[in-house]
């Protein structure tokens, strides 16, 4: 069983890893642009292609790919 | 969910619908660059293209599985939506994601000083094309997402942390050791069951990869995690019925476990 400081000391290591700077500064980028697909991408542009009107192939692409511009 | 729901009352086609059903939730960016960042390329590659494939074999299956007669009264899904704040020009908004886009790799990449370049060229072109209205609704929606995942990022790693100190690596090499059919099948069944938000369950994959779990199982996690769960099934059932709803999550951890097998397989 480890000790107290040695128990303490992993955690911080596994928390540091998961923030390093490095990581850090790719999701500000990320961020970034899932703020702006909410603002400047309409969803109504987005919706009209899923109609069973709409081409096949152009329907499953637009449906998939609006998994990352519309986060639910 | 709701979405879903929503877009299929208004005439969307099962197949698209289910494709974005499955999609939605497991495809942000944010997630994405997560995973790159702490997992590694080949799995943030292997969860974008096996998502990708996925969204759309699921969605293609249930629309054989179950089809329906395309209804030429088909709606106007748009209707309900609400009307974006912002609208600006298409040149313009490809312009802008292109330029973010590609910080977002270069910076994921570690190449910082092109993507600080690139960041020079993104400020002109704000200064020219967006208004100041402009950036302070960007602004408020980022920061909204940050603040609504951070509570859940924090929540998740040091779960996370406390899962690699406390699960014995034998438990975790026994069952998702390796890329075994058993282990990818197990990873599958686990991720669909519990609830995770894509982005803190990437720390979890970290953590229990630490321990020994093969690089199949943990796409199998990626794939099932996020997009389905325990209460988003139930959810389900009241929306679509017992029948698509059992065919829906049968799809999602049959091909997700062949997915992250064959991953593993190239992988190793």
């Amino acid at each position: 069983m480890p000790g107290l400081g040695e128990f303490f000391s992993v955690i911080i290591e596994f928390l540091l890893r998961c923030f390093s700077a490095n990581v850090l500064t790719g999701l500000i980028p990320a961020f970034l642009i899932a703020g702006a697909v909410n603002v400047f991408i309409p969803p109504a542009v987005i919706f009209k292609y899923f109609g069973a009107k709409t081409n096949r192939a152009l329907a499953y692409a637009v449906a998939t790919i609006s998994g990352i511009v519309i986060s639910v | 969910m709701p979405l879903f729901s929503g877009i299929r009352k208004r005439g969307a086609g099962l197949g698209p619908a289910i494709a974005f059903l499955y999609s939605g939730p497991a495809l942000d960016i944010p997630p994405l660059v997560y995973s790159f960042a702490l997992l590694g390329k080949d799995i943030g590659l292997g969860t974008l293209i096996g998502i990708t494939l996925l969204a759309v074999t699921i969605g293609l299956a249930m629309s054989r599985i179950y089809p329906e007669s395309r209804s030429e009264s088909s709606l106007d899904i748009t209707a309900a939506l609400p009307e974006t704040t912002r609208t600006k020009s298409l040149p313009v908004l490809v312009v802008f994601f292109g330029l973010l886009l590609a910080i977002m790799i270069l910076t994921t990449d570690r190449s910082y000083i092109l993507s600080l370049i690139l960041f020079g060229v993104l400020v002109v072109f704000l200064l020219f094309f967006f208004s100041r209205d402009d950036m302070v609704e960007w602004g408020k929606a980022t920061f909204q997402f940050v603040r609504s995942i951070i509570p859940w990022l924090l929540v998740g790693s040091l779960g996370a942390a406390l899962i690699s100190i406390l699960l014995p690596e034998t438990i975790v090499s026994d069952y998702v050791g390796g890329n075994s059919l058993t282990s990818c099948f197990i990873s599958s069944v686990i991720g669909s069951l519990l609830y995770f938000c894509s982005l803190a369950q990437v720390p979890f994959i970290r953590a229990l990869m630490d321990l020994g779990m093969g690089k199949g199982p943990a796409l199998a996690l990626q794939l099932t995690g996020a997009a389905i769960s325990l209460p988003s099934m139930l959810v389900l059932l009241k929306i679509m019925g017992p029948k698509k709803t059992l065919t829906y999550i049968g799809l999602v951890v049959g091909l997700a476990t062949i997915a992250a097998y064959v991953f593993g397989l190239i992988v190793g």
